[in-house]
């Protein structure tokens, strides 16, 4: 399966953790954390505010995985949502509804290709960068061990953003809807024909040319899911989301057909 | 992730020797047969009124399958078609489902469980759920043809 629902579940139930752990609270205060700890070890989290993370190290501002500072990695809970961790949540959103800012910003991939340059783009670079193990080599096995586990934590950031499908998924499934799931049975009968329609065209294709048309099609579609989507999240529709959220899938597997072609 | 990629390779039952390698290795030789060479790909006349129709589509994977009865007037499937769009454990499942309904009464096929589909192809557990869907095809196929006879019968 190309979609991991279970690791998605799992990180939205460390995030729902998570969110508890760092309330606001005062300057100082000493929060226990068992969310993210490996090994099921307890550790205190100095936490500071909801705005910002300071480094417990330096007192810098820092992001909830790693110091920008000096480097230093920090047993997180409170890293937020993947919209949080990679989005751009240093900058300040005039908007009447953040939240669907947040999956706005992150409408940028187009067709699942993302665009470079583009705030999470940047972030995910940023973060990597100061992940990697070669920046640890000098450091404690628990900070090597941190970096390893922070990097992983960040690429399936990254990876559920940039794929159109996951990121909606994700979307919805942070706002407490639960779709794709094993007994949900896709109503959109129109898509469901149109998809047989094209599969069909695409058994029937015989040259690298011809399906690179198709794909070209599937992919205008896919995009116009996407920008339905942003204003549709806007509104909280979710009944209405969950059908476009099930073309985005037979649309995405279609797509994945497509690029696995080889002429026969 | 394998089997999601494969998806039907039309009735000519052509093989794909990479596929086809893959598929060995986790499935039955069974599976492997109905995916190389799927029985009853394709089409019926859904305008016909002895012929049901079904299309039906799984949310958490994106298969679909469209399966298609032709009922007798003694009330036996003479003919079956499908076409799946899933993976290699769905397009087996319903090539499988028509081969078992064909030459059935409607309500001998009606009572078909996902059972009978997943045991005859030895579908290993993360792939019983295809079987449950060309089940569902089957009662929704059969759903559709009752629904066009009771109208039929209403109006003359």
């Amino acid at each position: 399966m190309h979609l991991s629902v279970g690791t998605m579940r799992s990180w939205i139930r460390m995030r729902g953790l998570s969110r508890h752990l760092s309330r606001p609270c005062g300057r100082g205060s000493v929060h226990t954390s068992s969310g993210l700890t490996r090994r099921g070890a307890f550790q205190s989290l100095r936490c500071f505010s909801n705005e910002g993370f300071q480094c417990p190290a330096c007192g810098a501002p820092s992001s909830p995985l790693v110091c920008r500072s000096c480097g230093r990695l920090h047993e997180s809970s409170s890293s937020g949502s993947f919209f949080e961790l990679l989005g751009s949540s240093t900058q300040s959103t005039s908007s009447e509804d953040p939240r669907s800012e947040q999956y706005l910003r992150g409408e940028t991939s187009r067709g699942g290709q993302l665009l470079q340059g583009r705030p999470f783009v940047e972030s995910h670079q940023d973060l990597q960068r100061l992940l990697h193990p070669d920046r640890h080599v000098a450091g404690t096995e628990e900070q090597r061990e941190l970096a390893d586990s922070h990097s992983a934590h960040v690429n399936e950031a990254a990876a559920v953003l940039r794929s159109p499908l996951r990121r909606a998924q994700y979307w919805m499934e942070l706002n407490g809807q639960k779709i794709l799931l094993e007994e949900q049975r896709i109503e959109d009968m129109q898509t469901m024909m149109e998809v047989m329609e094209t599969s069909e065209e695409l058994d029937a294709a015989k040259t690298q040319s011809e399906v690179d048309g198709l794909r070209q099609r599937n992919r205008s579609k896919i995009e116009s899911v996407e920008s339905e989507l942003s204003e549709i999240f806007k509104h909280e529709d979710w009944m209405t989301a969950r059908h476009r959220v099930e073309r985005l899938q037979m649309l995405t597997r279609l797509q994945e057909r497509m690029d696995d072609w080889r002429p026969k | 992730m394998a089997m999601s990629l494969m998806m039907r390779r039309g009735a000519k039952g052509a093989t794909f020797p990479r596929v086809a390698m893959v598929f060995r290795r986790g499935y039955h030789e069974v599976v492997h047969d109905h995916f190389n060479n799927p029985r009853n790909v394709g089409s019926l006349d859904k305008e016909d009124s002895n012929v049901g129709s079904a299309l039906v589509g799984k949310a958490s994977c994106g298969d679909v399958i469209k399966l298609q009865v032709k009922v007798s007037k003694d009330g036996v499937i003479e003919d079956a078609k499908f076409k799946t769009f899933g993976c290699g454990s769905a397009i087996a499942s319903s090539s499988y489902a028509t081969e078992m309904i064909i030459g059935q009464k409607v309500e001998e096929a009606s009572k078909i469980k996902n059972t009978d589909i997943s045991s005859h192809l030895k579908l290993p557990p993360v792939k019983i759920h295809c079987s449950v869907l060309a089940e569902e095809a089957i009662q929704a196929a059969i759903a559709d043809y009752k629904e066009k006879q009771s109208v039929q019968s209403v109006s003359p």
